[in-house]
């Protein structure tokens, strides 16, 4: 009992000083279990392979410089989409939040299309543009697109109204009040949309990819069904989740938090 | 301090600022290193020409499809891809990938 209270007391020592392994070693077991179950043939090893496999598809997949490739083009896809889905969202919401009438207008029209998925458009954009870059961009930015719209008027409805009050009766325009105190008031709010929109984006890209891709990390889990290579589907899907934990946590969550305590109601 | 400062300054800020930078420095390399893999026999006045990729694999699917974007590929051998009708100043391009070991003439059958 003594020793696994000495443990544990190491363990969050250790976290506390390098939080890397404390978002680690939750997956050690999972690990374990996943080397086991491939180590002892429940299944046919071609249809469930076992770690050591797909590290090993993973080194030859860089050495080849498969993975890499495609892993940019899917990275590129995605800033790209959500670049441009930020562009249009942010200004978007600004109105909507911002303007009685352009809310009366564009909120219907916005719920209408925020029940129609991404992956619904996908047979109308494939006759529109094609299997190229136009389609797949198409689907990112709709799906970064209402994350941010939403959030960005709960954002804007947030600022407390006597901050804008105070504003304008020191005689600051219009303008100056969007710009000094309701778009740093609706930052963090546009930060967790931007974080959600780009979730569900990464999703859609993958799926994307996988229909009309010829190339990127679903096109690459896609492709491998064809030669029957699971090894690659577990090694794309173990890419995905990874790349995207770091993205999350290493990027977004940072700059949420950031923002969050500069201009939100968090305090350090 | 500003917000971008301050997301910068911190140990996560900095290990992302440290890999944008060897990512940064790794694809500099690359551009640098690929003349050295263009052999010296490649020189000369035309506007266009064959070479010989050399790789140290087995070219698969992909390697064909990455070249097609430079020239034709008219087939690929045990660890190298015939390229025809490269721009020369596509060479540099060609020969940039890590996964390029040479970029040499292509020698016709006969010649």
């Amino acid at each position: 009992m003594n020793l696994l209270l000495q443990s544990w007391s190491l363990y969050t020592r250790a976290t506390a000083r390098w939080p890397a392994i404390g978002a680690i070693v939750p997956f050690i077991p999972l690990l374990l279990l996943w080397a086991v179950v491939a180590q002892a043939g429940v299944f046919p090893r071609v249809f469930f392979p076992g770690p050591a496999d797909v590290a090993g598809t993973f080194v030859t997949l860089v050495y080849k410089g498969i993975l890499p490739a495609y892993l940019q083009d899917s990275v590129v896809r995605l800033a790209a989409g959500a670049a441009v889905g930020m562009a249009l969202g942010i200004p978007l919401g600004l109105l909507i939040g911002t303007n009685r009438r352009a809310r009366q207008a564009l909120w219907p029209i916005l719920l209408f299309f925020q029940a129609i998925g991404d992956i619904a458009w996908l047979p109308i954009l494939l006759i529109w543009f094609g299997f190229g870059l136009g389609t797949m961009t198409f689907v990112i930015v709709y799906t970064v697109l209402f994350p941010v719209v939403l959030n960005t008027v709960l954002g804007v409805e947030s600022v407390p109204r006597d901050l804008i009050r105070a504003a304008r009766s020191l005689g600051a325009s219009r303008l100056r009040v969007l710009t000094e105190v309701i778009i740093p008031g609706a930052l963090p709010n546009i930060i967790t949309g931007l974080r959600n929109g780009l979730g569900y984006g990464w999703r859609a890209l993958i799926a994307a990819e996988m229909i009309i891709g010829t190339s990127g990390i679903g096109f690459l889990m896609f492709d491998a069904r064809r030669a029957g290579s699971v090894v690659e589907i577990f090694l794309g899907m173990i890419v995905l989740g990874v790349l995207w934990y770091l993205v999350d946590a290493w990027i977004l969550a940072p700059i949420e938090r950031a923002t969050g305590q500069r201009w939100g109601l968090v305090t350090r | 301090m500003s917000l971008l400062g301050e997301i910068l300054r911190s140990s996560k800020g900095r290990a992302v600022t440290v890999c944008l930078a060897l990512f940064v420095a790794y694809q500099a390399w690359l551009t640098l290193a690929a003349p050295g893999k263009i052999s010296p026999k490649l020189v000369g006045s035309s506007e266009k020409v064959n070479v010989l990729v050399t790789l140290p694999f087995e070219p698969e699917r992909f390697h064909v499809l990455a070249f097609q974007q430079y020239g034709r590929v008219s087939g690929t051998d045990d660890h190298s891809v015939e390229l025809r009708g490269v721009k020369r100043t596509d060479l540099n391009a060609v020969a940039r990938p890590y996964w390029v070991t040479k970029v040499g003439p292509l020698l016709e059958e006969g010649s």
